[in-house]
This record gives structure tokens, sequence and C-alpha cells, in this order.
């Protein structure tokens, strides 16, 4: 069928960065991010909630920004700088990023599902507040694109907030 | 032992003044064990996961409510490359299966009967040809007419969706106990009312997902994304007609369920293609066809009339309940006859009657949800209730406290009510709320107006009727030669914490670190036989066989260390994973002494059996039976605001208290109350589902309005817990799933009427129905 | 999905080039974040597509003497945190701060949002609010028109994404007396559309409440973006006080003919816009909520 002769022809190479390591990849034109990652890299803690991006299950960071992997094209991360969960802790086995250990601690975790994309929302928030105070209202608008089915967001807010202020030496 | 029974009638245990119980792993906030996986990404999920030739499965489903299949040609879908097989009705057996009626076929070869329904299913080596195969499936399909309203659906006239199934009426429940007509004609205060609850969807992050493949000696392995891993191996043996003890049920990480991951249509089509295939075959529904084929609440709409003294005391209720069933029956029935009494051993009622009937239309079939029918009415009742008490001037408080059920009581339908802090609960949401001093503050002077509300609430813990051989689990704790214990259990944590809340109740018993306790993913080669996660029976009924089963171990290991140290067992007392010998100043550890137990029986790992059967029973033909061996109660109260010209509701603050019988995780029961009062206050200001003609017109998040972040209260959610021990539960825990949401929409219908003094009688409230009541007002 | 080449050109002469090679088989990709859910339940019909995002001029945010230039591919978090945008566009960046969510926000572009032409786009409705204009590249050479003229219907814009590239939207840089603000009622506090929307623009005679000129863009009341004219009229040279005010909420709800929907039905809306204006031109009266250039000096 004509299906497999077009997928060779729509091939091509991409290069970027993901959880700091090189990749020099051959995509599909019309491949998603979010299965470049999880099909290809083997990458499954970013998960796929709707595919519409409408809940946030799939967020990564890209270039310094929390967007979700389920609506951009695969071949947009040529060059680019991308953060998934399995990259959270700097690469260091049994390490967690401070905002992972909070999340255990604080309970703001049950099922997990929206747990990455949820961890990644905070991070960007957070990267982009650098020395700033955070409010609460600001980390729920931070984290409004990750549905969590779960939680009721409560202890979310809390980890977040609870890190936040860790970080800038509140106690 | 550290289990003491206690009677419903003693002191409960966290009431202030009686002695507080010592526990060195229970009551704290103990950081779920399996977060760590879930925080780095590695836990899988039944989407997750890959099997070594894996085929990609996808299902045809139909564009119209209700049509006869007259031509299912998959001739041109048959050669696309890739495609390994394709299912319709007519290459499947037509035999008929069902939860609880036999109405499921496997595919049907001679109508669909709802938008959605199975007509055929594809496993392909790729989802591109899967979804292109499905593509090329030419349906002659020969639209009948449909009916989508329950009530319509009864009507002489409707087309019947199952010929024999007469007025579309799936099941009937009625029940009359005492006298409820000379009641009412004797009640000072008689109070009529219609509400409605309307369909919404569970939501769950993880869609109804299943990879099913085949193994040795003819066998069938199945990863389910499920709540109820043994008994869908039951149910799906029944389906694919082989025996159970073929079928292999693993349940790994589940992203929630909340009442949806039942048995399911895509799972028996997974395991007929990976059977005739030999195959693997991955089937993972994408978001929008799990909204359209998932199985959403059961809708009803709910006619009550209650009867009560000009004090406030309740003398009888009379209800008549119609429920959508949707095109097949998965739970409706049980979900109608819950809404028709369960709320009957929440106040003392003496004469209460209760018709429902669950009925078929051409729409989504509908299934359990969190509150499975309690929550419903709940909704029904405790708004008529405030309703009652505005009307006649009684207090909201103090009507609940005077009609609660206590300790000791058995309700009208023998039900026993061993522990029950209500009254308590009444009273601390009270003090916690400054309910009585928010009642008087005068009405505000700005368009936006505040309001406070009140609703209670009971639950079980574990419910007889719902899987008719029994009620019951059974568990295994092993302590390894390593001091490591791991508790096998075959109930399944769909992410609330069950898992955790085992360890910690192993631990507890046998006096060991949680940190070296560990509950075993469920695999029915393996696990022993759990009901599942349903009727918030978790942590009563699986807790109470884990801790018989560390009961079990401990008096093993007791006797084992009493053989290898040469010492009576009474001298013996193992805490914190230390064991003392009275006679001896420094303990040693477990993981010592086992290892030295273990090289003298040839290096085995000790194992506790435990199982617990609730003395609970089938209620009798007059739904006379005590169905759970304990039930939980609770109290919320609810602040909104609302935006009197824009309609809009927001939630302020809420305080949720709960009996849970004994905290086991503090931060796990927070986890679900908060969990528990977002979703709803989802459901009661916003979420519906939209249908138009049958089909449905949101079937996506953008569209269908779950809370986010932002639409938390703008305060918080404040939850306590009170213990009142109850003699069933592990150290006397009762469950917290469903109860943390069954009050939610009436605290907030409440406190909306407060605020405005709109009265929304169908869910969900929103500000057409608000403005609409304000204009009339 | 159907394309086979996905390029990312990184000037817009190379980006037009490649439109006109591929002769209507090609279209343009700004941010995506329409596109790529429209076309998992309608594939689009192109060989190819033609990501602008790489272009670097079409990101910039910039002023010269007379006008702002939004750039086509400028994110709505790159309006949201502009400074200049925050001083001299309120509108836009309140507008863009509702849209969808912040991972939305930071890939959907503001030149998508209005070629894809949905009646109540947050950005499209603040742009109509400042009277922008929208430039627009082909083949045949740079135009550019009223970003309201480029409204056909629902989702219909006459700009033709296989033919044209939009390259930045203009305003008039707010002279003194001009204030902005948006507002919109939707079903929840994030990731919702807008049951209405409302972009306001107005000039006050200076010291008093008189209204020199007013633009009231709102949405989805028609089947584009629409502008309230009666209303505007009504309101022109008139001293803005708690009546007027009034009158003009009820002139809106009037003049509006939305259509029912599950966002919300006809009378309802009709209903809300008039107090989202009301409520909007009050806080314009009061000076908050709007900002203007001169307030800031």
């Amino acid at each position: 069928m004509s299906g497999s002769n077009n997928a060779q022809a729509g091939q091509m190479a991409i290069s970027f960065k993901l959880n700091a390591k090189e990749y020099n990849l051959t995509i599909s034109a019309n491949e998603r991010l979010l299965d470049l990652i999880r099909n290809r890299l083997g990458l499954i803690g970013t998960k796929e909630g709707c595919g519409g991006g409408e809940c946030g299950a799939c967020t990564i960071i890209m270039n310094g920004q929390a967007v979700n992997s389920c609506i951009i094209p695969a071949a947009r991360a040529d060059g680019a700088e991308i953060l998934t969960v399995e990259g959270l802790s700097g690469g260091m086995e049994n390490e967690l990023h401070p905002l992972q250990k909070t999340f255990l601690e604080k309970g703001a975790i049950q099922c997990g599902y929206c747990t990455p994309g949820m961890l990644l929302s905070a991070k960007a928030l957070l990267d982009q507040n650098e020395g700033k105070e955070i409010s609460r209202e600001l980390i729920k608008e931070g984290i409004s694109g990750n549905i969590c089915r779960c939680t009721g967001y409560q202890k979310i807010v809390d980890a977040i907030y609870t890190y936040a202020r860790e970080r800038k030496g509140i106690e | 032992m550290l289990f003491i029974p206690m009677l419903g009638k003693e002191k409960a245990l966290n009431k202030g003044k009686g002695e507080k119980m010592k526990f060195s792993n229970l009551g704290k906030e103990t950081p779920i064990l399996d977060g760590l996986e879930k925080v780095t990404g590695r836990a899988r999920y039944v989407p997750d996961l890959k099997v070594e030739g894996m085929l990609h499965g996808r299902i045809l489903r139909s564009p119209y409510p209700h049509a006869r299949l007259k031509k299912v040609d998959i001739s041109k879908a048959e050669r696309i490359s890739g495609v390994r097989d394709i299912i319709t009705g007519k290459k499947v057996s037509q035999h008929k299966f069902g939860p609880m009626v036999p109405d499921w076929v496997i595919l049907p070869d001679d109508k669909v009967r709802f938008h959605g329904d199975e007509v055929a299913a594809v496993a392909a080596t790729s989802e591109e040809s899967a979804a292109e195969a499905l593509s090329l499936i030419e349906v002659e399909y020969e639209v009948l007419p449909a009916v989508f309203d329950p009530e319509l659906a009864m009507a002489e006239e409707a087309p019947l969706l199952y010929e024999e199934k007469e007025n579309n009426i799936a099941t009937t429940f009625y029940v009359h106990k005492g006298d409820v007509d000379k009641a009412l004609a004797g009640s000072e205060i008689v109070f009529e009312e219609t509400y409605q609850t309307n369909q919404v969807y569970q939501a769950y992050m993880e869609t109804m997902a299943a990879v099913a493949a085949p193994g040795d000696y003819e066998r069938l392995t199945m990863w389910l994304s499920t709540q109820i891993p043994s008994m869908s191996r039951l149910r799906y043996a029944e389906a694919l007609e082989i025996c159970a003890e073929d079928l292999r049920i693993i349940k790994p990480h589940v992203g929630g369920g909340f009442g949806a991951k039942f048995e399911y249509k895509a799972h028996i089509l997974a395991a007929v293609l990976a059977r005739r295939t030999g195959s693997p075959v991955r089937m993972v529904n994408n978001r929008e066809e799990d909204f359209r084929a998932g199985n959403p609440r059961v809708p009803m709409k709910i006619w009550i009339k209650l009867g009560l003294a000009k004090d406030g005391t309740l003398l009888a209720k009379d209800t008549r309940i119609i429920a959508g069933n949707g095109a097949r029956t998965v739970y409706a029935p049980a979900i109608t006859s819950t809404a028709c009494y369960r709320i009957d051993s929440l106040y003392k009622f003496k004469n209460v009657r209760s018709t429902g009937y669950t009925v078929y239309t051409n729409t989504i079939p509908t299934s359990c949800f969190r509150g499975f029918g309690n929550a419903q009415m709940h909704f029904a009742m405790e708004s008529a209730l405030d309703t009652i008490c505005h009307q006649y001037n009684l207090d909201p408080i103090k009507i609940r406290q005077q009609n609660g059920v206590t300790p000791g009581f058995t309700s009208i339908h023998g039900w026993e009510i061993k522990s029950c802090a209500l009254k308590e609960c009444l009273d601390k949401a009270v003090e916690e709320s400054n309910w009585y001093d928010k009642k008087k503050e005068p009405a505000e002077k700005s368009p936006v107006k505040k309001g406070i509300g009140v609703a209670i609430c009971n639950h079980v813990s574990g419910n007889r009727p719902f899987f008719k051989p029994f009620d019951g689990s059974s568990a295994l704790v092993r302590l390894t030669p390593e001091g490591k214990a791991i508790v096998f259990t075959g109930e399944a944590d769909i992410g609330q914490g069950m898992n955790t809340a085992f360890a910690l109740i192993a631990a507890e018993a046998v006096g060991l670190d949680v940190k070296n306790v560990r509950t075993a993913a469920v695999d029915t080669d393996i696990s022993p036989f759990g009901l599942g996660s349903f009727a918030t029976r978790g942590t009563t009924i699986g807790g109470r066989a884990v801790y018989e089963a560390a009961v079990n171990l401990k008096k093993q290991l007791l006797e084992h260390l009493a053989r290898v140290y040469e010492k009576k067992i009474e001298q013996i007392t193992i805490n914190e994973g230390q064991i003392y010998f009275d006679d001896q100043e420094d303990p040693i550890t477990v993981a010592k002494a086992i290892q030295t137990i273990s090289y003298t029986l040839g290096g085995t790992s000790l194992v506790g059996h435990g199982v617990f059967v609730p003395e609970t029973v089938l209620p009798d033909e007059n739904k006379y039976g005590n169905v759970s061996p304990a039930y939980p109660f609770g109290c919320h109260i609810a602040e909104v605001e609302v935006d009197t010209e824009t309609g809009r509701a927001r939630l302020l603050n809420y305080w949720a208290v709960h009996d849970v019988g004994r905290v086991i995780n503090k931060q796990t029961l927070e986890g679900q109350v908060e969990g528990g009062v977002m979703m709803g206050a989802g459901w009661a200001l916003g979420e519906d589902m939209v249908v138009k003609e049958g089909k449905l017109l949101n079937p996506n998040f953008h569209d269908y309005c779950l809370p986010t972040a932002m639409d938390t209260p703008r305060g918080r959610i404040y939850s306590y817990f009170l213990e009142s021990g109850d003699p069933n539960g592990p150290f006397g825990a009762k469950g917290i799933g469903e109860p943390s949401l069954n009050p939610v929409p009436a605290a907030i219908a409440n406190a909306v009427f407060d605020a405005v003094g709109v009265r929304v009688k169908n869910l969900p409230i929103t500000p057409e129905k608000i403005l609409e009541g304000l204009a009339s007002a | 999905m159907t394309w086979e080449n996905y390029y990312m050109p990184l000037t817009t002469g190379e980006a037009i080039e490649l439109l006109v090679e591929k002769q209507g088989k090609a279209r343009i990709i700004a941010g995506g974040t329409d596109l790529m859910v429209q076309h998992r339940s309608d594939p689009l019909n192109v060989r190819a597509l033609i990501d602008i995002g790489r272009i670097p001029g079409l990101k910039e945010i910039r002023e010269d003497s007379r006008r702002i230039y939004i750039g086509a591919s400028v994110t709505h978090s790159q309006i949201v945190n502009s400074a200049l945008l925050k001083k001299k566009g309120r509108v836009l960046v309140e507008a863009a701060r509702t849209v969808g969510a912040p991972q939305i926000r930071n890939v959907g572009t503001v030149g998508g949002n209005v070629v894809n032409a949905q009646p109540a786009a947050d950005t499209a409705i603040a742009l109509t609010a400042l009277d922008a204009r929208i430039h627009i590249l082909s083949g045949d050479g740079e135009f550019e028109k009223p970003v309201i003229d480029t409204f056909l219907g629902p989702g219909k814009s006459c700009i033709d994404p296989s033919k044209e590239l939009v390259t930045a939207f203009s305003y008039s840089i707010p002279g003194p007396g001009e204030r902005s603000c948006f507002a919109r009622l939707a079903r929840r506090e994030s990731l919702a559309l807008p049951i209405v929307n409302l972009g306001l623009w107005l000039c006050l005679e200076e010291d008093d409440h008189i209204l020199k000129d007013i633009r009231i863009a709102v949405g989805p009341m028609s089947t584009v973006p629409f502008r309230a004219r009666e209303t505007e009229a009504l309101l022109k040279g008139v001293l803005l006080d708690k009546a007027v005010i009034e009158k003009a909420g009820r002139s809106i709800s009037d003049e509006v003919t939305p259509r029912d929907s599950f966002r919300g039905s006809a009378d309802f809306k009709k209903q809300m816009i008039g107090v989202i204006l009301k409520r909007s031109l009050e806080s314009a009266l009061e000076g908050k909520g709007v900002d203007s250039d001169e307030r800031e000096q």
C-alpha cells in the first residue's frame, strides 16, 4: 500500500538535546513529539491523557517553556532543548529534584498519571519566577493546564508553594 | 494484641476524654509507598506496556443511536497491509452475558443501540493500519427510531431496545417498610419535590486500556486498567467461554477509575482478537471514545415526599426514581436500588417506601461513579431537608442531629450501625466553619453574595449484594528472610493509596517499620481473590483481611522466635522492626531474627494467611438485612459566593468532617477528601455530558469542563477525621472514597440558596439556572 | 497525519518561496495548537507544512513612532509578559492571558488565533477593539488591511494559508485619554473557551468622563468577531455616568445576535455581554483594569 512508501518519503533528520543528551534521529515529518518521546525514545513518563492539548498529561519543557507534546510536531524539536520527567533529577539515578521530593512527601500524588506533567509545569513556573516570591494564586495559574482528577489540587499547590518558599529560604 | 474489638456502644476513641490508642505506624502522614516510581515517571500503566509482537486493536463504533446492521463489509479493510484480523458480530459467538443482566454480546450481529456502540474490531501491526482499516469497513445501517429520555422510554409508544423488555424497563426495585401513607397523613409537615441529577463522566486521566496476550498452556494473560481484577477474571472467562483458571489478570498502575473501570467491552475485544491471532493485542481508548463509550454516572429523576413532625422529626419518606441505564446494563440497577434505600440508614426513619426503575435508552451505558446512587439521592434528600428547614424555620444542623443515626442503632432495613460519630461530625463542622456566626452575617451590598450550606452523608464499607456469591477478602503477608514483608491482596489500588494503607496495617499488626513493607501488584496467578475497589470497601474489608494475615504471621513469628531463641512467647515483644525479650537488654532486629529462623526452615519465608468474611447478609425479599460490616458518616459545609449579575457560583471554603473509624494514613485520607470534594464541586457547578439525539456534543476536555487548579476554593478545603473505632474494620477503620463525594452537590446547592435564595433542583447549578431563579424571585 | 514534509524556513522570503513552489499543496503552521487538534478529526489535505516559528522577525513586539507591531508568530505568553504591551496594549495582554492554559499560551500565536477566525478568539477580539491592521505577505507582495475585514465566517478567514503569510499586526500607539481592557466569562477559570468576551477601547476627554471615541468588540455574538457599532454610537460624545453605563449594557444586549450553544443560550449570552460591558465601562470610569500611556507617566 501507499502508506509505507509515503512514510519513507516523509522522513527527515533532526537533532536535539533531551534530558541533557544529544540525539540525531530520522523521524517522520508528520510525527507528534509525544510519540517521538514515548515510542521512539521509550520515555513513558510523558503520558497521553487527551491528545488535544486539553489536559497537560503530556507536558514537557521545551526551550524553557511548558508545552503539550501531544500537539507539537516532532519536527519542531530540531535544535531544541527538551526536558521530560526522566531528566528532572538531572540524570542522577536515585536522586530526586526537590519538587519531586516535595510532591512525594506532601501527598501531591495519587494515581500518578498527571504527576509527570504537573511536575514539569511546576518547574517551568518556578524557573520563570526565579528569585521571586510566588503566591498560591500564581501556582494555581501555572498548573491550570494540568488536569488532576484525584487530588483536588490542594496538596499539589501546597507542595509547590512549600518548595518555592524553601527555595527562597522562607520558612 | 493491638487490635481491641470494640462494641459500637462503647465510647469512641477520639472524643477528647477517651484514652487514645498508641500506634507506631497509624494516624500519621505517610507518603504513598509507590510514590517514587510515580514521581520519576517510571510507573507503568497499561498504555505504557510493550509486549513482543503486540498488535494494535481499534474498535469501529456506531454513528447512530439505534440502527439495524444490514451489512458489515470488511473486504476492503482486510486488504490493508498490517491488518491481522477483523471481527464483526457475524464472526463471533452470540452468547449473552453481562455483569448484572445478560444483555451483552461480544459484538452484535443484529443492531447497535447507542452512538458509540461496538460494531467491529480490528487488530493490526500498527495504529495507522488499524485506523485505516476502520475507515474502510463498510456498514449498511438501517436507522431505527430511538429514545433518549428514560421517562419517555417508559411510554407505551416508545421504541424498544430489547423486544423482551417491556416499556424498556431493565429492572424495577421496590421497598416499603412501615406504613408510609399513614405516616404521611399524620405528618404536620409534608414536603414534596422532584430533583434531577445529570450524566457526568469519571474522567480518570488514563483512559480504558487492556493488553491481552496468549500464553503457554492455552492460557491468556490480560494486563488491565481495572478496579476489579479478580471479578473481571470470572466475567471475562464467561464472555470468552473459557475456564477462569486459563485467564491471568495483571493490574499494573492504574490512572484512576472512580467507578468506571469495571467490566468493559474493549477488554473483551482485545482478548478475542488475541486468541484469534495468537498475538498480543493492545486496546487503548482515545479520549473521545472513552467519553462516548465509557461508563458515566447514572442520571436520575428523583421524586421525593417527606413527612415530618412540627419539631422536625422525620416520620416518612416516599421516593420514586427513574434512572437511565443506557443501551445495555452495566451496574445501573444496583445503583438505582442504592439510591432508593441506602440513605434510609442515615436517618432514623420508621416509614419508607421507594420505587426505582432502571430504564434502557439509546445512550451510553451508565454505571458506577463514586457515590453509587447514594450521591444522587443525597442531592435530593439533603436539598429537601434544607428547603424544609427554610420553609418551617427549623435549624438545618439540629434537624440532622435530631434525626441522624447513632451508635448501636439498627436501621429500618436492618443495617447495624456499630460505630457512628455523625453527631460529632456535625459539631466539628459547625465549630470549624463558624457556621452560626456566618449565618448571622448580613447580606453583602455588592452584586456578589456569600452563602453557606450543610449536608451530611452515610455510605457503606462493603456491600453484600453487589457480588451475589459473597463479600469478603483474603490476603497473604510474606516475611522474607531479609526481613521485608510483602502484602499480597487481590484488592485493587487504582491511585487511592490503598496499597500503602495495607502496608501500614500489616506493619502495625506485626510490629514492623512500614519502610520494610510493601504491597505487591495484583496478579491473579499469585494474589488471593479480592473483589476489588468499589463500595468503599478496600480499607475496611481488604484491610481487615490484611490485618488477619498479619496477625497470623505474627503468631508464626512468635512461635518460631520462641523455638529458635528458647523463650516463652509471653517474653517477646515486637515493635517497629525490633524484637525485645523481657530478659535481655538489647533488642534484635526482625531482619536478623527471621534470617536465623528461615535457615532452620530450609530458607523459607514466613507466610501469614488472613481471611475476612463480614457477618453481613443478602437482604431478604423485603430488602431487610445488614449489608455492610461498617458504615462511614460525614458532614460537609460549603461556603460559596454567587455573582448575582453573571449567575456564577464559586467555592470560597469547604469543611469536610468524616467519621473514618480510625485514621490509617492521614495524608491519603486528606487526599481522598480533597479529591472527592473537587469532584463533587465539578459535578455540582458545571460538569455535564451534553447529549443531543443520543450524540455526545462535548466528548473532550475543552468542552467537558473539569475543575482546574484555578477552580478550587479561593480559600481551602479543610478536612477533619473522627475515630469512632468500628469493631469490624482493621484497627477500627472505615472507608472514605465515596462518602467524600456524597454530600458535596447538596452542600453547594444549599450554600447557593443561602447566598441568593435560588434553589436549583437539577444538576448542574449553572449560571443560567441561578439567573433564571433570580429573575423569577 | 498526512503531510510528507515539514519545513522550518528562517526568513519570510523562504516561506513564501515554499508556498509558491508547492502551488497550494502546502500551508503555513504557526503554533499549531488549533491546527494539530483539528487535524485529528478532520485531516488536513496538504503535502507540506511550513512552520514560521523560526523566522526571527515574526516573533517580535516593537513600536515605531506611530504604531505598535506584533509579529504573527508572537505567542500568547510573549504578549502576557511584554512590558511594552502592558503599558500600551492592555486589552491584548488581558485577552492573551485568558487563552487556554500556560502550555497553550506558550505555543499558540496571535497570528494563528486570527487566521483560525473563531468568532470569540480572544486576541482577535482584542485586536478588533484596537482597530488593528493585519500585514500579509504573498507571492504577489505585501499588503495590509483592517483585522476585522479578514473574518468571513466561523473558522473562515480571507487569508489563505496555502498562499499567504501573515507577518504582523499593528495599531496606533495610544494617545492621551485612551484606555483599553478585556473581559470574558467562561465555564471555568482556565482551559475554557469564552461564553462571551469583550474588548473595549475608549478615549476620554481630558479631565472629565466624556467619551471622545469608543470601540467595542465582542464574541461570539455573530459568525465573526463583532463590533457593537450601535452601542458605540450611543456612547460617543456622551458623559460616562452610571445611567449611561446601564443604558449601554441594555443596548449591547439588544444589538448582538448570538446563537444557542452548549456553552450558553442566546438569551444568556445577550444578558452576559451587557453585564461585562457595564463592568468594563465602570472599571474604565474608575481608571481600574485599564491602562493608557499617559497614566504611567
